[in-house]
């Protein structure tokens, strides 16, 4: 019956629904209406379908013959006369140090046909080792920047011109006479010098202009650590032996990150916790595997890598610190503090409290209790006596000592420099690469003194907001471009080269600074300073070394290498003087908020904040990127109704800000942590107005550090701010993805004494779902593998394959759509409360799957796999369907949604010479197709190459990926799995080590160690 | 003038294939879109070379 609702099963449309008689007619016809009445000829169309056709493909033909092929090929230019150092295909490797920071590593620079392309850690260098931090790894970019200064420019008539060197040089000199003459100060402000040249180079400008004085200065200096041991030892502070120490106490110090040499201090510490160096940690021995405490409020490197954390304010360290001093040695002094009356007053798990004594002392002699650079004086003072109470002075390296070529300027010389600026006292001021503009505190008057001086002159690479207030900006060469000698500790020397002449016309600054002290305004600047190197090193450091080759042979073997060693004493090390104790002063607890200003993992003090890799790597623990942010506790934050992005008011001594705010598991309540180097006014067009300058909540008076601040006050606005964050972060809170990578096993986890009672306790599926026999490999099969242990989380390994596979910076509105394009991520996942999560990150990458399913879906075959188990991708064959990319269950496929080089910040990435600093060996991608990791299918194609020139059999080995090169924890193994005798046959079957999602049956061939962590309980 | 194709459906099917070819052609290449989708604009900046790449001869290199 029509209209009645139909009572069958299943009905496919209203119409059925409603038993509509249509429905019947249209079941009774065999075809459509339309299809079999008969039509009438003349009324179709004159032109034949063999003629339509006809003309259809003779237009298409002639379009595409019409086309012209849009990708420009460039020019190429052959060889008139080809250099002798070039084999063009062929790289070239240069050894050279870094200048980054003061750490100075040794670094190899890659060059093809000229130009740099890689930076990677120098192997003979004995501190980092073939190991480099994440700002050397992206320092290749600040060579290619296409907004670097490029001639020298002076203020004419209040408007900044270009102008010649002779010309600046000619005033300058002038000046500085004049300002001798006038008996006027004359102030060259520098970073940290850790060259000898340069600072007999400083020596000999002092000595030409009389009145000249020096400052040197970091924004994140170890000023209170050395002033400490000064006070309490004698002498400057000793290195440590990291990798002898079994049981670590990190004071607010972040040794596995920012604070120190991150790559040695890292390979230091995983060496100790490595599962193929056998079974040798039973606990009773007091392991050989190392236990780490961090005692700390920020969530940082090594708090995320503890095995126990203690939240504790900076504030409240001192009486931490004091607390365990009085607990191994009670005396009437300390009777007051109590270490379990601490632990109970803050929150703290007593029993994790309890543990750290115990093993403590049960550890004399092979423990390190270690404070944060930023921590007050006090609290390092107290730290010293601890070490020394608990007989860890043995850890102390003896063989070798750290080496300082000028003390930092303290408070007192800027306050006197200020004073005198004021009083028009100070004739010239030279910025040499500095920002003091930018990084000092602004109470300290720096800006309104500059005001006075006649003669302000800034060297630098790229302008700054010191170069705004400047008469004179002076280009300076890059690094790579330079000349220099390094010395940063005992017994070890390293050059630095330049392996290209400067691209523009610019001058190393020691050179400038030389012919300023030569008097010289025409001088030839770089040749100059190399001179004064090698006279240098051919009249002090040759003859010392009392070697039988001649100097010339010498001076190019210490090219060659980058560095020298021999034997030179370290300084002794004189046990703590009892009358330090009375320059420890009394625990000084905030009554409301702490403020921390800390340092960042990626654009240091501000000097990379126009490195778009570096802005664009996302912070380890709370994932963001492009900005800085304060960050509060989840309990914090509830206590003042804000959430994730609310703009906050911090406000200390009169200075106050906003900034957006971050929920950061983990730290402490009452507290508050910024990230330094931020809200630059005055970079290139990539790092202005990113993030926010919290420089200007700094004061050159705190109670606690320059760094740190108590009675803070915190008042939440109703504006807002978007955080761009590579990684969702409220895991905790949503009840699906609470601790999802437990629940699908994709990050394995166990504790060490787990480890021991059974090896096998991890889950392994190992189901063989398939109705196909497998793909034998039986020559190479590339695998991974990566220890968990290991990993740092640091995002080396992202930054070293940024370089190696030319991955474009997207800007900060696409990592907000979640398009940001590393082919490796570290994914961070917390466990447990949000007070006191644990944290494990994992990288993670395309995993090559035996099984892949984005293989199956590519209607165009543009992803395939090799006979040697690469997941392959064409480019030129993807159609951009991103059908591979849903299929992946790892999503580790990016795409180029747009043509990333062009959109952002308006062609920065096409504009030259940036596209110098490609790899020629890896495409470059354009818009509409998918990318993934290859497994440096480059690097294999040309170890492939060099055994089929030799006439040998390809083993697989000698193959580096660029991430397992750049690794400082040699977290990543990579290589032929099929080779018995190969490190990735043991990872691969090491009895820790599982696939993740390996249940699904895809067959991924990147096998992680499960993460072990150090603790006594299960 | 005499066509040398003297069958009438040939000619014309000719005729139609050369007047598509050249309209065909000028589409393609005055079509603004096309070209924007081209991204043109890359052939202009790789071709504007405004630095020069050249080695420091003091330089010394070595394996890696």
């Amino acid at each position: 019956m029509a209209n009645e609702p139909n009572e069958s099963k299943y009905w496919k449309n209203l119409r059925e629904y409603h038993n509509d008689p249509s429905v019947g007619d249209d079941k009774a016809r065999e075809f459509a209406k339309g299809v079999t009445e008969d039509f009438d000829v003349d009324t179709l169309s004159p032109m034949s379908r063999k003629q339509f056709l006809g003309a259809l493909a003779a237009s298409a033909a002639f379009a595409a013959a019409g086309c012209s092929d849009y990708r420009d090929k460039g020019e190429i230019v052959p060889y008139n006369r080809k250099p002798e150092e070039i084999t063009l295909g062929k790289p070239n490797f240069y050894a050279s140090t870094c200048t980054g920071c003061a750490e100075a590593c040794g670094i190899l620079i890659k060059t093809r046909e000229g130009r740099p392309i890689k930076i990677d850690g120098n192997p003979d260098h004995p501190v980092n080792q073939g190991k480099i931090c994440a700002k050397g790894q992206a320092s290749i970019l600040n060579l290619y920047d296409p907004e670097r200064l490029k001639e020298p420019m002076l203020v004419n008539s209040g408007i900044l011109s270009k102008s010649s060197w002779k010309e600046v040089n000619t005033k300058i000199i002038a000046a500085l006479t004049a300002a001798v003459n006038q008996k006027k100060e004359i102030a060259l402000v520098t970073h940290t010098v850790t060259s000898p040249s340069a600072k007999r180079l400083l020596t000999e400008f002092v000595a030409k202009y009389p009145t000249a004085k020096i400052y040197s200065y970091e924004l994140f200096n170890d000023l209170n650590r050395r002033s400490a041991w000064t006070k309490s030892n004698g002498g400057s502070f000793p290195l440590i032996q990291w990798d002898k120490a079994k049981v670590i106490l990190a004071i607010e110090s972040d040794f596995l990150g920012y604070d120190g040499n991150m790559p040695e201090q890292t390979r230091m510490f995983v060496s100790k916790r490595d599962v193929m160096k056998g079974k040798n940690f039973h606990a009773s021995q007091s392991f050989g595997w190392n236990r780490l405490y961090s005692a700390d409020a920020t969530m940082h490197s090594t708090a995320m890598n503890a095995d126990y954390r203690l939240r504790i304010r900076p504030d409240q360290q001192l009486e931490f610190v004091l607390s365990l001093i009085n607990e191994f040695k009670p005396t009437a002094q300390l009777s007051k503090y109590s270490l379990s009356a601490f632990a109970k007053k803050n929150g703290l798990d007593e029993a994790v409290v309890k543990q750290l004594a115990s093993d403590l002392s049960a550890n004399k002699g092979a423990a390190i209790v270690h404070a944060g650079s930023t921590m007050p004086e006090s609290v390092h003072i107290a730290v010293n006596m601890l070490n020394e109470l608990l007989g860890n002075s043995a850890l102390y390296r003896k063989d070798q000592s750290s080496v300082e070529h000028l003390e930092l300027a303290k408070k007192e010389a800027w306050e006197s420099l200020v004073a005198n600026m004021n009083a028009g006292k100070v004739g010239v001021v030279v910025h040499f690469d500095t920002n003091p503009v930018y990084h000092l505190a602004s109470d300290l008057g720096y800006t309104e003194g500059l005001k006075k001086v006649e003669t302000i002159v800034t060297l630098a690479e790229l302008t700054n907001e010191s170069a705004g207030v400047s008469g004179f900006v002076l280009p300076i060469n890059h690094p790579f471009e330079s000349w220099g000698d390094h010395k940063t500790r005992t017994g070890l020397m390293s050059l630095q080269q330049p392996v290209i002449s400067p691209l523009y016309d610019t001058h190393q600054k020691e050179a400038i600074l030389l012919s300023w002290t030569n008097g010289n305004a025409n001088e030839n600047k770089d040749a100059l300073y190399h001179a004064y190197i090698m006279n240098r090193w051919e009249k002090e450091v040759y003859p010392a070394l009392k070697l039988k080759v001649d100097f010339k042979s010498f001076w190019y073997s210490a090219l060659h290498d980058g560095v020298i060693t021999y034997s030179e004493p370290a300084q002794s090390i004189a046990g703590f003087r009892n009358d330090a104790v009375k320059a420890i002063g009394l625990p000084a607890v905030s009554n409301d908020f702490v403020l921390y200003l800390h340092d960042n993992y990626f654009v240091g003090d501000g000097r990379f904040s126009n490195n778009g890799w570096l802005q664009e790597m996302p912070h380890p623990a709370s994932k963001i990127a492009w900005d800085n942010y304060v960050a509060i506790s989840v309990a914090t934050a509830k206590e003042l109704g804000a959430e994730e992005g609310t703009m906050v008011e911090v406000a200390v001594g009169g200075r106050s800000m906003k900034l957006p705010v971050h929920v950061q598991p983990g730290l402490a309540d009452k507290f508050v942590a910024v990230m330094l180097g931020y809200g630059r006014s005055v970079s290139g067009s990539v790092g202005t107005g990113v993030g926010f300058n919290a420089n200007q909540l700094m004061s050159k008076s705190s109670k606690l550090s320059q760094w740190l601040y108590s009675d803070v006050k915190v008042s939440t606005t109703s504006e807002k701010y978007l955080l761009a964050s590579t990684q969702e972060h409220h895991s905790l809170d949503d009840t699906f993805l609470k601790d999802i990578q437990k629940k699908r096993d994709i990050v394995q986890e166990g504790t060490l004494i787990q480890y021991i009672d059974d090896p096998k306790f991890i889950e392994k599926e190992h189901h063989e779902n398939t109705i196909v026999p497998r793909v034998k490999y039986d020559g190479v099969k590339w695998a991974m593998a990566i220890d968990l242990n290991k990993c740092t989380g640091c995002g080396v390994c992202t930054l070293s394959c940024n370089v190696e596979n030319n991955i474009p910076v997207v800007g900060k509105e696409q990592v907000m759509k979640g398009r940001e394009m590393t082919w490796i991520r570290i994914d961070r996942y917390f466990s447990g409360s949000s007070d006191a999560p644990s944290v494990a990150n994992q990288p993670m990458m395309c995993q090559h799957c035996d099984n892949a399913p984005c293989e199956n879906v590519c209607p165009v075959v543009a992803t395939t796999h090799s006979p040697d188990g690469l997941n392959q991708m064409a480019y030129n064959r993807c159609v951009g369907t991103k059908y591979c990319s849903n299929n992946c269950p790892y999503k580790v496929r990016r795409f180029n949604f747009l043509d990333f080089r062009n959109e952002f910040n308006s062609e920065y990435q096409y504009q030259q010479p940036l596209n110098m600093m490609h790899n020629p060996e890896v495409t470059v991608r354009s818009r509409g197709v998918m990318e993934k990791c290859t497994f440096c299918v480059q690097r294999i194609m040309e170890t492939r190459q060099h055994a089929i020139e030799d006439g040998v059999e390809f083993t697989g080995a000698g193959v580096t990926t660029a991430c397992q090169e750049a690794c400082p924890a040699e977290a990543i193994v990579f290589g032929n799995v099929n080779d018995k005798n190969s490190t990735i046959y043991k990872y691969r079957h090491h009895e820790v080590g599982y696939r993740v999602l390996e249940e699904i049956n895809v067959g991924p061939n990147v096998t992680y160690i499960a993460k072990l962590r150090n603790t006594v309980e299960v | 003038m005499k066509s040398s194709i003297v069958n009438s459906e040939r000619r014309k099917f000719i005729t139609k294939i050369g007047i598509g070819s050249v309209v065909s052609t000028f589409m393609v290449e005055g079509f603004g879109a096309f070209k924007l989708f081209t991204g043109s604009k890359q052939t202009k900046k790789n071709s504007e070379q405004s630095v020069s790449i050249t080695i420091n001869p003091m330089a010394v290199k070595r394996t890696k």
